[in-house]
């Protein structure tokens, strides 16, 4: 089992799954638990919905320098960040964020561990 | 789940890519730079850094990210200057700011050049950009620069001294050499001059009155070129010295005594004011030559009485120049204390014209009076080799004053 199909069947771990543009393909329960949005409301988003708007510049330069380069810098290691819920609450979490190319095009996908009660 | 339908038309994914091909490109430009680039938001919270800035404080980039720029970048503290963090007051109304500020990371010290910009990004709600540059070797070049050149210029004055000092003593042993020539060649015809005189003087007597005046002027006249031949030979004999432990005001009394027929003689009232003076290292026939010469000037600029004033005591120097100061060829050093030796005349005192030239060598007012314009040049060069100095002024209430110091 590879590592994207290990994600969708995660049952526990909040999953997201973007495509190369950044915008959310799949979630899963635990995801819908924790960040308080329904399967609906954040499919096609952009994944900048989770992330604190203080880091979005820092998201954009990232996601488009590890589109131009292909050279990771922070992929398959756990990072402490913090996330953003429907509700507006930041909190930490551990990310593990993987990206693959399937078909010529990136999908990339993270679990998010929240550090905290949420 | 994939959804079935495209979520964005072709036409938006191409201008995407395109936007994210020049994000990327930047993001790859700012951080290829060595210079550090932070963006914090108006509250100081870092939105993005270059990997120079990671390495800098020594963290991963993604981890820098919503920290505090003053907690991460810890800047030392100048009591001095007051300088704030420039990541503390962004409210305040100045923009842009440009500093220098001090790192400390572990054992290694760094000079960081930082400077902020404000972006009105949201009208209301600013990024502070933050450029900062490790210009620790400029500085240390800057500094090992202005080094070499201060000591460039300290060598030059060295250079520029020991040339005025080989020049003067090439002047002071032409002089003497000339000097020793001349008495030596004029000694022998003066000796001739002055037996020849003595035996005319022997068959003249009170027969000849006119005979015999004529015979005393030119004995005194003889006697005043022996004395110049004596100054010269003096002169050229004044660069040997032999220092000794002595007491000023001792040297001073004793010189007195060599003068005090013409004290008398010109009815001058000599006043002392001395002062308890430590020995001074000197060579005691040199100085009292100097003293009595002093002395000599005094007497004749009052022809018709005065009072000479002798004064000694210790003086603690404050003011720079003359010979006062740091430099290699000052002979004194500010805050020290010297020994002082003052002679003051109410005499006719000292053209202000002349004054600067008074120690050239043959340079003379009196030369009526047989004066060689040798003494106080002699002086000056006997004062230079005790490493003393020597002044002469017009005092206030008239007359002049020479004033003389010594290392004690």
């Amino acid at each position: 089992m590879d590592t994207f199909e290990r994600l969708r069947e995660e049952e526990t771990v909040p999953v997201v799954i973007t495509n190369q543009q950044g915008l959310i393909t799949h979630t899963n329960k635990p995801f819908q638990r924790v960040f308080g949005w329904s399967e609906d409301e954040v499919l096609g988003k952009p994944l900048t919905l989770i992330i604190p708007k203080a880091l979005h510049d820092a998201h954009h330069l990232g996601f488009s320098r590890f589109l131009n380069t292909g050279r990771p810098t922070l992929l398959d290691r756990p990072l402490q960040l913090k996330a953003v819920t429907k509700g507006g609450r930041e909190f930490a979490a551990e990310h593990i964020i993987s990206a693959e190319k399937r078909n010529g095009e990136w999908i990339f996908g993270a679990t998010i561990r929240p550090l905290v009660e949420v | 789940m994939l959804s079935k339908e495209p979520l964005l038309t072709d036409n938006s994914i191409s201008l995407l890519n395109e936007l994210r091909t020049t994000l990327g490109k930047l993001e790859v430009a700012l951080s290829a730079i060595a210079d550090s680039i932070v963006w914090t938001d108006a509250q100081g919270k870092i939105q993005w850094c270059n990997e120079a800035f990671a390495r800098l404080v020594g963290r991963r980039h993604i981890e820098v990210l919503g920290s505090q720029l003053v907690d991460l970048l810890v800047l030392e503290e100048d009591r001095a200057s007051h300088q704030t963090h420039p990541a503390q007051l962004l409210q305040s109304p100045e923009t842009d700011t440009v500093g220098c500020y001090r790192l400390r990371q572990g054992d290694r010290k760094f000079i960081l050049e930082i400077s902020r910009t404000r972006v009105w990004a949201e009208s209301h709600n600013a990024t502070f950009i933050f450029v900062i540059r490790d210009v620790t070797e400029n500085k240390r070049s800057e500094a090992e620069l202005r080094k070499a050149l201060s000591n460039l210029e300290k060598s030059h004055g060295v250079l520029k001294n020991a040339q005025w000092q080989i020049e003067q003593a090439k002047k002071l042993e032409l002089i003497g050499r000339l000097a020793v020539s001349v008495a030596h060649s004029i000694k022998n015809p003066l000796a001739s001059l002055r037996m020849g005189i003595d035996y005319f003087a022997g068959g003249t007597g009170a027969e000849d009155p006119e005979g015999t005046f004529i015979l005393t002027s030119m004995k005194d006249a003889l006697e005043r070129v022996n004395a110049v031949i004596g100054e010269l030979l003096d002169f050229s004999n004044s660069q040997a010295v032999t220092m000794r432990p002595e007491d000023i005001n001792s040297i001073i009394e004793h010189s007195l005594l060599l003068v005090q027929h013409d004290l008398k003689r010109s009815g001058i009232k000599v006043e002392r004011i001395f002062k308890e003076i430590p020995p001074v290292p000197l060579d005691r026939n040199k100085i009292a030559h100097v003293l009595v010469n002093l002395v000599v000037n005094a007497i004749q600029s009052m022809p018709k009485g005065g009072t000479l004033t002798l004064r000694t005591g210790l003086e603690k120097l404050e003011t720079l120049g003359g010979r006062v100061g740091h430099r290699d060829f000052d002979f004194f050093k500010p805050g020290e204390t010297v020994a002082v030796a003052e002679i003051e005349d109410t005499g006719v005192g000292i053209p202000e014209e002349v004054l600067g030239k008074v120690f050239e060598p043959f340079f003379t007012t009196k030369r009526a009076l047989g004066g060689t314009g040798l003494g106080l040049s002699i002086a000056a060069s006997i004062l230079e080799l005790h490493r003393a100095t020597i002044e002469i002024r017009n005092r206030e209430g008239g007359g002049a004053r020479a004033t003389l110091r010594f290392q004690i």
